[in-house]
């Protein structure tokens, strides 16, 4: 890598950097060093010129492989844009990759951990990063790095290609982590390969070359008795028995989708031939590493080593164990094939035309107006709406359900929380009480009530969806305010509180829908510190002048 | 086999089909009718028929059951009435476009479709973007304002009319549009598509598998597409699209 001095001849856009020296080839410092002095002789120097344009093949490989780590940054970096205050004690990035790597671990042909296992997972890695915060947080923390996880697949990453007709836009699409779903109606998570890339520090390899190679080191280290860094190579060979798994099983998927997609005349035997004695080389060779390990154990007398070598063991267990799995995997496979074929020829497949979902579908609706819209919405909600109308049983049968008991589950069966309606909406007289209270709240000098009915009647307000709030529900709400306000409540206010008290000096108002005493409305300051209930003689209730002492008017 | 006894299996299978979060997997008796459906042409003719006549359209899959995807016209079907009662038929027809946003963030590419593995993770704030990205294309297009007349406001008006979510708020809003979202999310949930999983972006949501076969059925219906692309019988008005080939107000 770090000597390149072949000249990539290139029409296309390119960048040209200056050739480093020779022998210091590959140090960013050199290279900038020689910037000047390349420039200043460049006729000289041409023939050491690198041309390397951003379609290189290797720089593809790389944008394409580096993709996840941007996603990894992107969960760390906009931490800070989210609600709550304790994002900045937690770091994102590292849960991450926790959670990638125990996701990956869990992975077999067909299982995975489930989403609520990784989540507690990941509030578990997050009270270990902050033993002293709230479960609230930590399940927020989970919550947040796991979804970031498995939501990337909606993004794409464009790049640039090379091909026979110039340089080309590409877009990938990839995902560190999704949901997989399997025939038991059981749904889990599972790593894609870019994932697993990120814990072999590989940016773009093989996986058959790179298996038979760690093999090959395994080997050597385990003869040497450096159980340390076989260890470490175990490891990468764990993670290399993965994404091959990941590989295959993705193959073969896609296949049972769409046996057109594939020639499954040739090249798809082809693969599974070649993957079926890729694996049972492997199976083979971890036999035999596991034998030369047991075997070098024997000997080993240091208790740390000796743990070592069984971690060692361990994990090769476990590669042979995903061998041996992959190997049923593809035998079964064919018979797989044959079965989506013959599914195939029996029903009409794909049949109809389908439309796009965003150009044709979503696009041109916005562009619609709200009539036609309104027209087609209907066809939109029945068609994702199921079965909706739901029959009444008749009324004793109603009544025995309404009042029976929860049922208690049975052992297996799925606990089902009571939903209760939703009290997400609004109540309807929040929007009055709301406006009410804004317009108390604005006062600065004393106001009758009948003004303020008056100021509420001009207000003309409307509540969340845009319809005008009633006069008459606002007038209620509006008197009801007031008379709290003539008792309010003192005990437990400090000083310098502010608060609205009502006076009633015998005025009334006698409208149409009002009757009731034209109280004074006074905004009030509290000057001292009320612990203790009042203690008053007239009691909080009582008219006439009430006791002002230890009250000051505002404004 | 009896018609007697056929038509009882029919009314298994409806009565299944009425219950979206079952799975054949799990009843015996539900993988037996569904097992009929699919190993029986005659049978499934006939559950073909009868769907038909009640304005249903029902997809039989091994592993996700039966999935009913309802006629506009069909008395059982989910109306426009029942999730927004409040509100005014011009604000219903935003339903429609959160819709298809779900199905487009779901599956941003029609191959998706085909996966029967796919359980797509999605967030409200997704869909609001999807929503929000779609209907400033149109705004940055369009150089007037909306028509007067509210029945020809077009919808890209009607999105962007709706409040934004404010940071931080106490409470959530059911009428922004994280909450207009969130309000057709808990919809399609109900009837068995999507499961809630916890609250990040205001709103996570895992699109069960059998959502795909909803939304392919909605993809390949050729009616929907007349209306939402203005080629219907009887809507003369001529669809607004953005000015992308031509300059405003400079088309030949």
């Amino acid at each position: 890598m770090g000597r390149v001095h072949a000249q990539v001849r290139c029409p296309w856009r390119s960048v040209v950097l200056p050739a480093p020296r020779r022998g210091r080839g590959g140090s960013a410092a050199s290279v900038g060093a020689s910037v000047a002095d390349t420039w200043a002789a460049a006729n000289e120097l041409a023939e050491w010129a690198i041309a390397i344009p951003t379609d290189d093949g290797s720089i593809v490989r790389r944008r394409r492989a580096l993709a996840p780590i941007q996603v990894l940054t992107d969960i760390e970096r906009t931490k800070t844009s989210l609600d709550g205050d304790f994002w900045a004690r937690y770091d994102l990035f590292t849960i991450a990759l926790a959670v990638i790597d125990q996701v990956a671990l869990a992975m077999g042909i067909s299982a995975g951990r489930s989403w609520d296992e990784t989540i507690e997972y990941a509030a578990g890695q997050a009270a270990r990063q902050v033993p002293d915060g709230h479960a609230a947080e930590w399940a927020a923390v989970a919550e947040r790095v796991v979804v970031s996880l498995v939501t990337t697949d909606v993004e794409t990453v464009p790049y640039l290609i090379h091909t026979p007709d110039g340089p080309a836009w590409r877009a990938q699409r990839f995902r560190l982590l999704y949901v997989h779903a399997s025939s038991d109606g059981t749904e889990h998570l599972r790593a894609s390969e870019p994932a697993i890339n990120i814990f072999i520090d590989a940016l773009d390899l093989d996986i058959e070359a790179a298996q038979v190679a760690n093999e090959a080191q395994l080997r050597a280290l385990i003869e040497r008795g450096a159980i340390e860094s076989a260890v470490t190579i175990a490891r990468h060979a764990r993670y290399r028995s993965i994404q091959f798994q990941e590989r295959i099983r993705r193959i073969v998927a896609d296949t049972l989708i769409d046996p057109d997609t594939h020639d499954w005349i040739e090249t798809v035997p082809a693969l599974l031939d070649a993957a079926l004695a890729h694996v049972a080389e492997r199976l083979d060779n971890e036999s035999m590493l596991l034998d030369a390990v047991a075997e070098q154990r024997a000997g080993i007398g240091d208790q740390s080593r000796l743990s070592l070598t069984n971690q060692l063991i361990e994990i090769l267990r476990e590669c042979r164990h995903r061998h041996n799995e992959l190997h049923g995997h593809l035998i079964g496979a064919r018979s797989r094939l044959r079965d989506a074929l013959d599914d195939r020829f029996v029903r009409p497949y794909r049949s109809a035309h389908r439309c796009s979902l965003g150009p044709d579908l979503l696009e041109p609706y916005l562009g619609r107006s709200t009539v036609d819209a309104a027209a087609a919405a209907p066809r939109l909600a029945a068609a994702v709406g199921g079965l909706a109308t739901r029959f009444w049983p008749d009324l004793a049968v109603l009544v025995d359900e309404l009042c029976a008991e929860p049922r208690t589950p049975a052992e297996g069966d799925p606990v089902e929380e009571p939903e209760f309606a939703d009290a997400d909406e609004r109540a309807w007289w929040e929007p009055y009480e709301e406006a009410v209270e804004s317009v108390l709240d604005a006062l600065d000098e004393p106001v009758r009530l009948s003004h303020v009915l008056a100021r509420l009647a001009d207000a003309a307000l409307a509540d969340d969806a845009g319809e005008p709030l009633d006069l008459d529900l606002l007038a209620a709400t509006a008197v009801h305010a007031a008379h709290r306000a003539w008792a309010p409540r003192l005990a437990g206010r400090g000083a310098g509180e502010s608060l609205i008290v009502g006076v009633d000096d015998g005025q009334t108002i006698d409208s149409d829908a009002v009757r009731s005493a034209d109280l004074l409305l006074v905004p009030v300051v509290v000057a001292a510190d009320i612990d203790a209930p009042v203690q008053s003689e007239r009691g909080p209730g009582a008219s006439g002048d009430p006791d002002l002492a230890g009250w000051e008017l505002a404004g | 086999m009896t018609l007697a006894n056929d038509s009882l299996d029919l009314g298994r299978l409806l009565w299944w089909a009425a219950r979206p979060r079952e799975t054949p997997a799990r009843h015996d008796d539900y993988h037996r009718v569904v097992t009929r459906y699919r190993r029986e042409p005659d049978f499934a003719a006939a559950a073909d028929a009868m769907f038909t006549g009640a304005g249903l359209q029902a997809v039989v899959d091994e592993r996700e059951g039966v999935i009913i995807v309802a006629q506009a016209d069909s008395p059982l079907r989910l109306s426009l009435t029942e999730l927004m009662k409040r509100s005014t038929p011009h604000h219903r027809a935003v339903v429609g476009a959160v819709i298809l946003a779900v199905a487009r963030t779901a599956y941003p590419e029609p191959s998706m479709l085909d996966d029967p593995d796919r359980v797509a993770v999605f967030t409200t704030q997704a869909v609001v973007d999807t929503l929000d990205r779609a209907a400033q294309t149109y705004a940055e297009a369009s150089t007037d304002d909306g028509d007067v007349d509210e029945d020809r406001v077009e919808m890209w008006r009607r999105w962007l009319a709706l409040s934004e979510a404010r940071p931080n708020a106490r409470r959530r809003s059911a009428s922004d549009r994280p909450g207009v979202v969130n309000r057709v999310c808990r919809l399609i949930a109900d009837a068995g598509y999507l499961t809630a999983r916890g609250e990040t972006d205001g709103g996570t949501w895992l699109a069960r598998p059998r959502l795909r076969h909803a939304v392919a059925v909605l993809a390949a219906d050729s009616d929907l597409y007349a209306l939402v692309n203005g080629l219907a019988e009887g809507s003369a008005d001529e669809a607004v699209r953005p000015a992308d080939d031509d300059e405003p107000g400079g088309a030949p």
